[in-house]
């Protein structure tokens, strides 16, 4: 029997463990459209039986509040076409009745629950005891214990979804709702069948008993989600599914295994319609193309003026707080009867900890302590590794160099093309790797909740959150791991504003440019004391910045989410080294599988630029200078000319776009100087000398770098993590608006003051 | 008495009166427990008085100023 499971719960719930448990082999599957929710789907073997778990994204409640959360009430629905036969709930012992209040809206759905009960021990170590039977008799949903021998519980999980994937039964629980409500939900019901969809009585309840702001605001999340449902681009993804179709041999599963790894674009297109079934997922996508109405704007149109209808009726006074009330009024008293409390006001271990962790004063300093250990990681633990993959990633060239030296420009396509490329990409590992481990063992032990809670107050005001405190701080060793941070943000628009900004904190790379200008131009003009105060400035420049920017594009680009901060603070727990490692390696799979690839095809295209056309006989700046890089350079001067830099400047901000220390090395060139990024002491004696900038338009060309989105890899980083090019090509056209408008402030203030 | 939750001070206890119900946003917070009749305490405030860390339903959550200020809370003996 082929069943498939669906895992959902609250966040944190302890769903990701239990999938772990569940499932052999795994596999991470693309991002719906649009949306960034990452979905896993497991595969195992039990008896006669094979299982496909997907884990669903954690929430709270069904009525969503963001497109995100909708993914589950789209898995419980059926409505993509896609749906479970055996919903396996996670029910979080230490919050038992906020954890049950989904559970009454899943088993709502009518579809067979089992729920497991997570983190049973710590409960007991509260002294919390929970009687499963009771609770299993009381609820009309069996529950099982995740304590104990992993194999039991792995074999009680499965024995209970077979069971009542055979019975076939209607999970049922008590109606929550008064009985003119529930015919107003069944009406909605058929008004949607009508349409060709379906909601949650949940959802739909929402939409009819909601305040006026409430409907609006769920029609809008639909008028984004029918996209989903009905994508636009379904005549070309139907074409593609059917070419590959027609590779695959339908009778021979394990060629198809083979041929699906080659193939990933429609592997994961064919995973959001369950892999491990063939006959049957083919008949499910024949069934979900039958679903796409090849008229799909109408079949848009059609679905929200149903929803506009349901939402034209009108619920019960007080309806949805009331249908909440008595919901939990059902959970107590199931929970006053199967839970029982040792001594009811016993200081539990999290009370203790948190009496001195969270304290108005020891709270900050310990706080500041483990994030300066934190930034000292990403920072400088990471630079030996990073220099390993350097001097690895040299050593490659050299004998690249070696070997090809007789064919001179498949000689330079390799070693500084293809080498030098993926050198780029592999380079930012150990950051990202370091950071997750980090915030892995500060998530699960709990602690992170408690960072964003003490930081919370600091950022509010600009929209964002505490919880975007960890990404901005990683922006200053590279903007890259601080974005993919930001996945640990739930509110959307606060995840996006943070993704944007967080790439103005000055990151590790811009150093050197700061460097080079400042010793050539600030430092034999004004001193030490100025330079040094040049630095420390240039570094905070774009930290100061990213508050107020993230505060202007939440306020006028992005929607508000209505999604609120609210802060779990879960119990302290010791992380579980296995998801620790896990968050590490998928952090560090996901950068080189999809950022990477397309890092390396940049740095390919910009090594041709620069390489081509090729001039006789030329020396290594002349050839640079008159490369399509170099013309690109003399180009723009003139939009440069303002701050006085001038074609050879220009030409490095150019060359400078996939990565900003390139600009170093470019210059190097052009002045005919030996200079590297780690000695270059030589060039800005040149740069000097010939006085190729006043201090005023150095300091222009230093706050233009300090700005500027001088980086292919944040950009790629940028699209991969918001799932959309626009938000890539909004940072870059901000990013280079907002630099140069500052360094032709910077030079005009400096030249009006005298400073010239 | 009936008071904000914003107002309440640390270790205060009450049951839960009220809570504004205007959009999704305060929709969300109504269904994570914060309804009638609930049993609430104040346990911690951030360094800056704000966000504010409750228990209720036997956990615990933090939550800022602008929506406790939407909670109305029943404290002290009844009169």
């Amino acid at each position: 029997m082929n069943i498939t499971v669906a895992l959902t719960g609250n966040p944190n719930a302890g769903k990701t463990s239990l999938f772990n448990l569940l499932s052999g082999s795994r596999e991470r599957v693309a991002n719906y459209p649009g949306i960034t929710v990452e979905k896993k789907i497991g595969h195992a073997q039990w008896k006669d039986n094979s299982f496909s778990f997907y884990d669903l994204p954690g929430t709270y409640s069904l009525s969503a509040v963001s497109a995100e959360e909708m993914v589950t009430s789209d898995f419980l629905t059926g409505r993509t076409g896609l749906t479970a036969d055996v919903i396996l709930f996670v029910a979080d012992s230490l919050a038992l009745a906020r954890n049950l209040y989904l559970l009454t809206q899943v088993a709502e759905s009518g579809k067979p629950v089992i729920a497991v009960l997570s983190k049973t021990l710590e409960a007991r170590a509260n002294g919390k005891q929970i009687d499963l039977q009771k609770l299993s008799r009381l609820s009309g949903i069996s529950f099982i214990d995740s304590a104990g021998n992993p194999l039991e519980v792995r074999e009680q999980i499965f024995t209970a979804i077979v069971n009542v994937a055979r019975q076939k039964y209607k999970q049922t629980v008590p109606d929550f709702y008064s009985k003119e409500d529930a015919i107003a939900i069944a009406t909605a019901q058929e008004i949607l069948q009508a349409a060709g969809t379906a909601m949650h009585p949940a959802e739909i309840f929402m939409l009819l008993s909601g305040e006026p702001k409430t409907k609006k605001e769920i029609l809008e999340l639909w008028h984004n989600h029918v996209g989903l449902l009905y994508p636009g681009k379904w005549r070309r993804q139907r074409r593609s599914q059917n070419k590959w179709h027609n590779q695959l041999d339908p009778l021979n599963p394990g060629k198809w295994r083979r041929q699906r790894r080659n193939q990933n674009k429609w592997h994961n297109q064919l995973d959001l319609l369950n892999p491990s079934k063939w006959h049957r997922q083919r008949r499910n996508q024949n069934k979900w193309h039958n679903q796409l109405d090849p008229l799909y704007p109408e079949k848009r149109k059609e679905v929200l003026s149903a929803l506009e209808k349901i939402a034209g009726q009108k619920a019960s006074q007080n309806g949805y707080a009331e249908s909440v009330r008595r919901r939990y009024a059902w959970i107590d008293s199931i929970v006053e009867q199967s839970v029982t409390l040792d001594k009811p006001d016993k200081k539990t271990l999290t009370s203790k900890m948190d009496k001195i962790l969270m304290s108005r004063i020891f709270g900050p300093v310990i706080f500041l302590g483990i994030f300066t250990v934190l930034f000292e990681a990403i920072y400088t633990w990471s630079a030996p590794l990073m220099g390993l993959i350097e001097s690895g990633i040299a050593l490659l060239q050299q004998g690249a160099s070696a070997l090809l030296s007789r064919l001179p420009m498949f000689h330079d396509l390799v070693v500084d093309g293809i080498i030098g490329g993926a050198g780029s990409v592999l380079v930012f590992l150990p950051q990202i790797v370091i950071l997750f481990a980090f915030i892995a063992v500060l998530e699960e032990s709990g602690y992170l909740s408690r960072a964003s809670y003490l930081t919370d107050k600091f950022v509010s005001w600009s929209g964002l959150s505490g919880k975007s405190f960890i990404p901005m701080l990683s922006g200053f060793a590279c903007s890259i791991p601080g974005i993919m941070a930001a996945r640990t943000i739930p509110n959307r628009t606060a995840r996006i504003a943070t993704i944007l900004t967080v790439p103005l904190v000055s990151c590790a790379s811009r150093l050197p440019v700061y460097m080079l200008f400042i010793s050539a131009f600030i430092q034999p003009v004004y001193g030490n004391a100025a330079a040094a105060f040049t630095f420390l400035l240039m570094n905070s420049l774009g930290a100061l910045l990213t508050l107020p920017v993230a505060w202007i594009i939440g306020k006028k680009f992005l929607q508000p989410s209505p999604t609120p901060f609210l802060l779990e603070m879960p119990d302290y727990r010791i992380p579980n080294l296995r998801s620790v490692y896990d968050r590490m390696t998928e952090a560090g799979r996901d950068f080189l599988k999809q950022a990477g690839t397309i890092i390396f095809i940049f740095s390919i295209i910009i090594w041709s630029l620069s390489y081509f056309p090729r001039a006789q006989n030329a020396t290594a700046a002349a050839q640079l200078e008159q490369s399509y890089l170099g013309r690109a350079g003399k180009f723009v001067q003139p939009v440069f000319a303002p701050m006085d830099f001038d074609w050879k400047t220009t030409i490095g901000i150019v060359a400078a776009f996939p990565a900003r220390e390139l600009l170093v090395s470019t210059l190097g060139i052009l002045y005919e100087s030996e200079a590297t990024a780690d000695e270059f002491s030589s060039l800005s004696e040149k740069l000097a000398a010939e006085k190729s900038h006043s201090p005023a338009s150095a300091m222009a060309l230093i706050v233009f770098f300090a700005l500027s989105a001088q980086c292919v890899a944040t950009l790629v980083t940028v699209r991969q993590e918001t799932a959309s090019l626009r938000y890539a090509l909004a940072l870059f056209f901000y990013m280079t608006a907002l630099a140069w408008l500052l360094s032709w402030l910077t030079y005009v203030t400096l030249n009006a003051v005298g400073l010239g | 008495m009936k008071v904000k939750l914003s107002d309440m001070k640390l270790r205060e206890t009450g049951t839960i009166q009220s809570i504004k119900t205007e959009n999704l946003h305060d929709m969300r917070i109504l269904e994570m427990g914060f309804v009638q009749g609930e049993k609430i305490t104040v346990t911690g405030f951030a360094p800056l008085g704000d966000p504010m860390e409750v228990r209720i339903l036997d956990y615990s959550i933090s939550l800022r100023k602008s929506d406790s200020e939407n909670i109305l809370i029943q404290t002290g003996k009844q009169a």
